[in-house]
Order: structure tokens, then C-alpha cells, then sequence
């Protein structure tokens, strides 16, 4: 029993590096480097500031990964009474997608290549350079989506789990329930609509509130004692 | 003591462990040299496109022999989640996912090495690039190889520290070998980021993991070959 709040104490706090981290690498970073539509302006930024990419995006999205993957296991622990072969599922999508996130930071790093100014690159013109930077950039964040599209599935099998659970509030579930449909709509938008770039604040809140709510329970309150050993009488 | 009993076999699986290991060790350093170090000449597009045009064959090879890494080290994964199991499932589980997780992103990096292969290999569609730009691809995908090594290398590291802990638990293995993985992960742990953060230690750092890492994947490899676990009968 002790070990199973420590494990929901562990979970809330990695769900919360991770949030601060993306918070750095997916808004805060961009938002300062990237003018959308202005190649040249966006090199020239990422160039003076190489350091701040470094470690703001590459930095905080390797410890994005390695915390992913401990949670993906920790919420399989939490769960796995519920249902062992669906939270094995959740936790081997939550995998994928950190694996998909991985090779995903090969993109920054053709961009930190080609803003170094390597003489290999002499072949082509600073117009040439500068293009090839924003068609890294812009793969990176479709890479990110089909990462996410693994994490939809996730939400979803962690909302129903949870909702069975009974020692999570059921709330925490429909609120996942909510977000994993939030995710969908968003990543078939960027992938189907051309001119679709940011996600709509209707679907980004509730993610968000899902995202914080969770790890928040967690952290405070943990799993309910007397549930979680029904279930473990029941599964033993 | 019970729950390694429920383990069919742990001595042949151990060995089979270990012969997994020495063809690691054969096949890695063989791959490495042969496809990629003895070809790619650092910072210079035009003599890496030479070198490959005139060697084809020893990089198809290098290609074929991380194939053969990236599987052997999907059934390496397997076999400890099973032979650490018994010290705790979730971080066996865990381990696991992280060894997966790295031979997944060593499978998708075979894509730069493709990609580098098609550039100078002349397809006439490739003509509108000038054959100085066509290099310096070329060579931006072969660089962007050895950055995702820093990237499986992390989830590696990880891997290390985790299976380091619980084959010092395990009652399979002498305590020594786990200390000995777990300097190993340090190590990785240590390029990886090192690698990312301070890029001009670079070559500092990979003498480090070297120093740290090789000692102990050789020790556990005898071990594996020649004990393979302790105090265990063959066929049980």
C-alpha cells in the first residue's frame, strides 16, 4: 500500500516535469525563435540564440523522454488492477510515442547543422539554408503529431481505466475521455487541413485542465486505500 | 527464491544472453568501422560521396550489420524483463521498455544512411541539385546518423542504470556486475547530454563512455557465456 502512493506521488510529479518541460520546448522556445513565414528572421534568431535551443528544445525534450517512459510504467502499475492487458496496451502506446518523439529530434538537429555555417554546406545560397531550416522545423512538428496520434490512444484507455478504477475519482476519467478527443480532432486537422497550425483553445483547455487535474489528484491525494485493496483481494 | 524458480530455464537463457552479447560485440565495432567510420571523412562532403560510390558494398554491410544489432538487442530485452522480473516487475518492465526504445530508434536510423546512399548514387531526378549541394545532403544525413547514436545512447544509458540496480538485486547475479552496469549507464548518461550541451567535449566524452561502459557490457558477456547465472542447475 505504502509503495502504491509513493508510485501515484512519483507519477504526479514526473506528469508535472513534463508539462513544464513541454511548456519550454513547445511554446516558449518556438515563440521566441520562430516568425512564422519569415525564414531568414527565424535563422537568424536560432543562430544568435543556438545555446537557448540547445538546451531549451533538445534539452528539455530528452528529459521529456526519459520521465515519459518511467510514467508510461508507473500508470501501467496504478491501472493494472483495473485491467492488465489495457493498461499494457496505454503503456506500450505511451512508449511509441516517446520512441516517436526521439527520432523526432533528428530534425533539430539538421537545423543546428545548418545554422552552424559548416563549410560543407557552401553549396548552398543563405535563401537555399534558410528554406531547408523551415522544412525541418515544420517536420518536426509533424513528427510530433504522429507521436501524439499514440497518445490518443493512451488518453482514451486511461480515461476508461480510471472511470473503472473506482479509486480515482471517475471526473479524472471523463476529463481524459474528453482530452483523448481533443486529440484526435487535432492531429487529423494537421494532417488533413493544409492551413491548420495551431490547436483551437476549445480543444486545448480541456486537454490542459485533464493534464494538470491528474497529476494534481495524484500527487495530493493518491489512489483510495480501501478500493485499491478491493481490487487487489478481487485480482489476487 | 520462489519466483525464480517459475523461470523455465534461467541458465540457457542466460547463455543464450551471452551469445547475443559476443555477437554484439562482434558485429557493432565490425559494422561501425567498415560501413561508416572508415568512409565518412568529418567536414568533408566530397571525399565521404567518393568513398561510398567506391565502396557500396562495405556500406550495404555496415547497414545489414545494425540490422542484426537492432534485433539482437529486441530479444536481449526480453530475456532480462523475464531473468529480472523476479527482483520487480515494473522495473524489469521498465528496463525493457527503455532497450526497445533504443532498438527501435537504431531501426529508424538506418533512414539517414539510405538517404545518403540515393543522393550519390546519381537518380536522374537528383540533377536539378548541383553535385556540391548533393554532397553536402549527403553528408548532413551521415552527420545526423552519429546525433541519433546520442539519442538511442540515452535511452540506453537509462536502460543500463535500471538493469545495473536489479541484476545487483537479483540472486542470479554476483553484486559486482550490476555496480559495474550501472557505471556503464553513467557513462552513456554522461555523453548523451555532455554531447547536446558542450558539443566541443565531444570526442572527451566518447573516450569516457568507452572507459565506463566497456569493462562492464565484457564482464557481463563472460559471465553470461560462462556462468550464466549463479547457482543454478542447467536443465531444471
Amino acid at each position: 500500500m505504502k509503495s502504491i502512493q509513493r508510485n501515484a506521488r512519483l507519477a504526479g510529479v514526473l506528469y508535472l516535469v513534463i508539462t513544464v518541460f513541454a511548456v519550454v520546448a513547445h511554446m516558449y522556445i518556438p515563440s521566441t525563435l520562430i516568425v512564422p513565414g519569415d525564414a531568414a528572421a527565424t535563422v537568424e534568431n536560432i543562430t544568435q540564440s543556438e545555446m537557448l535551443f540547445r538546451v531549451g528544445s533538445v534539452g528539455s525534450e530528452l528529459i521529456i523522454l526519459l520521465s515519459e517512459l518511467v510514467l508510461a510504467i508507473l500508470l501501467y502499475v496504478l491501472l493494472k488492477p483495473v485491467n492488465k492487458t489495457l493498461s499494457l496496451i496505454a503503456a506500450v502506446s505511451r512508449l511509441i510515442m516517446t520512441t516517436i518523439h526521439g527520432f523526432n529530434l533528428i530534425n533539430y538537429f539538421f537545423i543546428l547543422t545548418l545554422v552552424s555555417g559548416a563549410g560543407f554546406l557552401s553549396g548552398f545560397g543563405a535563401g537555399q539554408i534558410n528554406s531547408l531550416v523551415m522544412l525541418f522545423l515544420e517536420a518536426h512538428s509533424y513528427g510530433f503529431t504522429i507521436g501524439i496520434a499514440f497518445l490518443t490512444i493512451h488518453v482514451l484507455l486511461l480515461g476508461y481505466l480510471i472511470i473503472k478504477s473506482g479509486y480515482f475519482p471517475k471526473i479524472l476519467g471523463i476529463l481524459f475521455l474528453i482530452a483523448g478527443l481533443g486529440y484526435v480532432i487535432d492531429s487529423f486537422s494537421l494532417l488533413l487541413l493544409p492551413g491548420y497550425t495551431t490547436t483551437p483553445i476549445y480543444i486545448a483547455i480541456p486537454i490542459a485542465i485533464s493534464e494538470i487535474a491528474f497529476p494534481l489528484w495524484l500527487l495530493i491525494k493518491g489512489v483510495n486505500k480501501e478500493k485499491w485493496q478491493e481490487w487487489n483481494k478481487q485480482t489476487a | 527464491m520462489n519466483e525464480i524458480e517459475n523461470i523455465k530455464n534461467p541458465k540457457k537463457m542466460a547463455r543464450i544472453a551471452g551469445v547475443l552479447y559476443l555477437i554484439i560485440f562482434i558485429v557493432y565495432p565490425l559494422a561501425s568501422f567498415l560501413g561508416k567510420s572508415q568512409i565518412i571523412v568529418p567536414g568533408n562532403a566530397m571525399a565521404t560521396a567518393k568513398n561510398i560510390l567506391e565502396n557500396e558494398t562495405l556500406f550495404r554491410i555496415g547497414i545489414a550489420g545494425e540490422t542484426i544489432i537492432f534485433l539482437v538487442e529486441l530479444i536481449l530485452a526480453g530475456i532480462f524483463y523475464e531473468l529480472l522480473k523476479p527482483v520487480s516487475t515494473s522495473l524489469s518492465l521498465a528496463s525493457a521498455f527503455a532497450r526497445v526504445a533504443e532498438a527501435i530508434i537504431q531501426a529508424v536510423n538506418l533512414l539517414p544512411s539510405i538517404l545518403a546512399l540515393l543522393l550519390v548514387s546519381g537518380g536522374a531526378y537528383l540533377t536539378v541539385f548541383s553535385p556540391e549541394q548533393l554532397n553536402a545532403l549527403m553528408l548532413l544525413f551521415m552527420d545526423s546518423f552519429n546525433f541519433m547514436i546520442i539519442v538511442w545512447g540515452f535511452f540506453f544509458g537509462f536502460h543500463l542504470l535500471l538493469m545495473g540496480y536489479l541484476v545487483a538485486k537479483s540472486d542470479l547475479f554476483p553484486k559486482f556486475l550490476g555496480i559495474l552496469l550501472i557505471l556503464g549507464g553513467v557513462g552513456y548518461l554522461l555523453q548523451s547530454f555532455g554531447t547536446f550541451l558542450l558539443p566541443q567535449f565531444e570526442t572527451l566524452l566518447a573516450t569516457i563512455v568507452l572507459i565506463l561502459a566497456t569493462p562492464s557490457e565484457l564482464a557481463f558477456t563472460l559471465y553470461l557465456l560462462i556462468k550464466g547465472v549463479k547457482g543454478q542447475k542447467l536443465s531444471q
